[in-house]
């Protein structure tokens, strides 16, 4: 995987930017000959951009050829599955998704206390997930969502959305 | 003015609780590896949504200070640098505290990051005001030449790998396109959605390039983690400052070098804290009489990092309020929230928002104060606090960006702008790209095409003001000179690299 973060990272950016470029050309211009429109700023980043993700790519396979000849082990130090390194990410994405959407209808004291339960299990390493430490943390969450809710409403004059509970 | 800005900051019980607090939390912030001064601020703003704006930009000023502070705490204890200001601590902190020394490494810490923060303080005061007066006098083709001139400054000095870091400052820029264009109002990459016509928010920027990409990263990384193999070191005695009189004189001339240093990449914009410090150790080093004793624990490397870092802070404040540019990425959130306060820094802030000036200058010397005070003091219970597990930290925080989000508009609009930077962090460290160029660009995207489109509508499309204004052409001179300095230090020291090899 790390052998081709460059090839990976160069073409994202390629494609992210001639999508950008594309994008620059539908936006409206007023009659003038400025070259300096409202055009011309993003389609300028978008060929730079291009042409850099190009270069990168380039020295990418450049860099790659001379590792293979040289056999070279380029990683930092082992870590998990790369399938286990990408569950780990949608879960925790996926938690932090679902945690904004739902802010408004549910409330933020209930869904934040869900959340910091839900993520803090997600964050702990295997050997200390127990009911116990689930127990404590979901304490600590109400009590830090409840806390948080009222200093800010009460003390900030902040509006959060209450949700069921309001 | 200078009385109503000192005033409203010293003469003030509450806000001089809230500097406390802000400093107090700031250094728990340092200090925790993994948490940062950005994320302090970023925490706290919702805080100040309803201060007084004199009292908003204080909390704001502590939590920076405490939170370059701390880091101190965990490099010389755990060798772990609490913050990115910290790294170059750790080379002489750790080895002195692994000797039995851990009270005279924190002491000189401590000491050193306050002196720091008092010439960084002194040169804010002495430097803003005459380069305000000069500031004045830009128009939009010296405001273009100075954008390009950050420009190349942080691209190039913030990675070693030059491509990777203008491609990150591009996207920075480009970030900076959504929203109304200047000059003309068209609509540019908002795809209909309203919300997205006043363009992205720094504060959903900053935040989520920043923290909510270390949650996401964290969260890869937690299934691996077995316990980590760091040793705190809790017993330590420290008498008085912990260090001699005599070992202070030796350090004098160090002091000022270092806090030059640090004053001087605080003033360029984009390079902060976390470059100072270790540019600080290495001139130390190689001035040094004795160089070959620097990683074995001398207090020589402890001064020279905790100088640096701490007067960084004032050079940082410099730019962004004589020309409305932040000096590194903690500073633009002082940006964000000064604007959302209805302040927009630049050359006008001295005359328009003076108190906020002496505020903020009131601010500095008050929590570097607490902050020598709440360290000595406390050191015993930041060492606890390191042993509060990050799985819990985390999405403590994380709510509290949420709230931060929230508040900026009250809509949830703000909060997926959040997650959406949070994704684009977490793609970009994956990646190894360097994340600084991206808040850089994004703060001088909007600034350098409404200046260049002014300036070019001034003098009817033709571009030979921008070379023959003095002041205009110096800078873009100094760009070029700065692009062709960096791109020559990146590839002598490449040639280094395989030569070793």
């Amino acid at each position: 995987m790390a052998k081709y973060r460059e090839i990976i990272g160069g073409c994202v950016f390629f494609m992210f930017a001639a999508a950008y470029y594309v994008g620059a050309l539908s936006i409206k211009q007023f009659a003038g000959n400025d070259m300096v429109d409202s055009q011309f700023i993003p389609k300028l980043y978008g060929i730079i951009i291009m042409v850099l993700s190009a270069l990168q790519v380039l020295f990418g396979i450049m860099k790659m050829k001379k590792d293979e000849a040289e056999d070279k082990e380029d990683d930092d130090k082992p870590h998990l599955s790369v399938q286990q390194q990408i569950i780990s990410f949608l879960m925790s994405f996926a938690l932090l998704i679902i945690y904004v959407a739902l802010l408004d209808s549910v409330g933020f004291i209930i869904m934040s206390t869900l959340f910091i339960v839900f993520m803090t299990t997600l964050l702990l390493p295997k050997e200390k997930r127990n009911t116990k430490r689930v127990g404590m943390t979901a304490v600590i969450a109400a009590a830090f969502s409840v806390a948080v809710y009222m200093v800010f409403v009460e003390g900030f004059a902040l509006t959060l959305p209450a949700g069921i509970l309001g | 003015m200078i009385a109503e800005g000192m005033s409203a900051v010293l003469l003030n019980p509450t806000c001089i609780f809230w500097v406390f607090i802000g400093t107090f939390v700031g250094i728990i912030f340092g200090c925790i590896p993994g948490l940062t001064a950005t994320m302090a601020i970023a925490m706290f703003l919702p805080v100040t949504y309803n201060m007084a704006s004199t009292q908003g930009i204080s909390v704001l000023t502590a939590l920076y200070i405490g939170g370059i502070s701390g880091g101190l705490i965990s490099a010389i204890l755990i060798n772990i640098p609490g913050t990115p200001a910290s790294i170059a601590t750790c080379l002489d902190g750790h080895p002195l505290s692994a000797k039995g020394e851990a009270g005279k490494a924190l002491g000189v810490g401590i000491v050193f990051s306050f002196l720091g923060t008092m010439v960084g303080l002194l040169a804010l005061v002495l430097i803003s005001p005459p380069l305000a007066e000069i500031a004045i006098k830009f128009g939009p083709y010296e405001y273009f030449s100075i954008t390009i001139f950050s420009l190349t400054l942080i691209i190039t000095l913030s990675s070693t790998n030059v491509i990777k870091g203008l491609m990150t400052g591009v996207l920075g820029l480009v970030f900076a396109t959504v929203g109304l264009a200047p000059i003309d109002s068209v609509e540019r990459y908002t795809f209909g959605n309203p919300n997205l016509n006043s363009g992205f928010d720094i504060l959903t920027v900053l935040v989520g390039v920043f923290a909510i990409s270390e949650i996401l990263l964290a969260a890869e990384e937690a299934r691996a983690s077995t316990g980590d193999g760091s040793t705190v070191i809790t017993d330590f005695t420290i008498k008085g400052f912990g260090f001699s009189l005599a070992e202070f004189r030796t350090q004098i001339f160090n002091m000022f070098r270092s806090s030059a240093i640090g004053i001087i990449l605080g003033i360029l914009p984009g390079i902060g804290s976390g470059t100072s410090n270790m540019l600080s150790y290495s001139v130390a080093k190689s001035q040094s009489k004795y160089p070959e004793k620097f990683g074995t624990g001398i207090i020589d490397g402890v001064v020279a990092s905790e100088t640096a870092n701490n007067a960084t802070i004032g050079g940082t404040i410099i730019p962004l309020l004589t020309l409305g540019i932040p000096g590194d990425s903690t500073s633009a959130l002082l940006l964000g929230a000064l604007i959302m306060k209805g302040i927009q820094p630049g050359p006008l802030i001295f005359q328009q928002n003076g108190q906020i000036v002496y505020a903020i200058y009131a601010a500095m010397g008050l929590s570097s104060l607490f902050m020598l005070f709440i360290m000595f003091f406390g050191m015993r219970g930041f060492v606890r606090i390191l042993k509060i597990p990050g799985y819990l930290l985390l999405p403590l925080v994380f709510v509290l960006c949420t709230v931060g989000a929230y508040g900026i508009n009250n809509q949830l609009f703000d909060c997926y702008a959040l997650l959406f930077f949070g994704f684009v962090g977490y793609l970009l460290e994956k990646g190894k790209y360097p994340m600084s160029p991206l808040i850089l660009g994004f703060v001088l995207g909007n600034i350098m095409e409404m200046n260049l489109r002014q300036a070019l509508s001034y003098s009817h499309g033709d571009p030979t003001p921008f070379f023959t204004r003095p002041m205009s052409c110096t800078f873009l001179v100094l760009a070029i000179v700065s692009l062709i300095v960096n791109i020559f230090a990146v590839y002598k020291s490449r040639h280094k690299k395989t030569a070793q090899v």
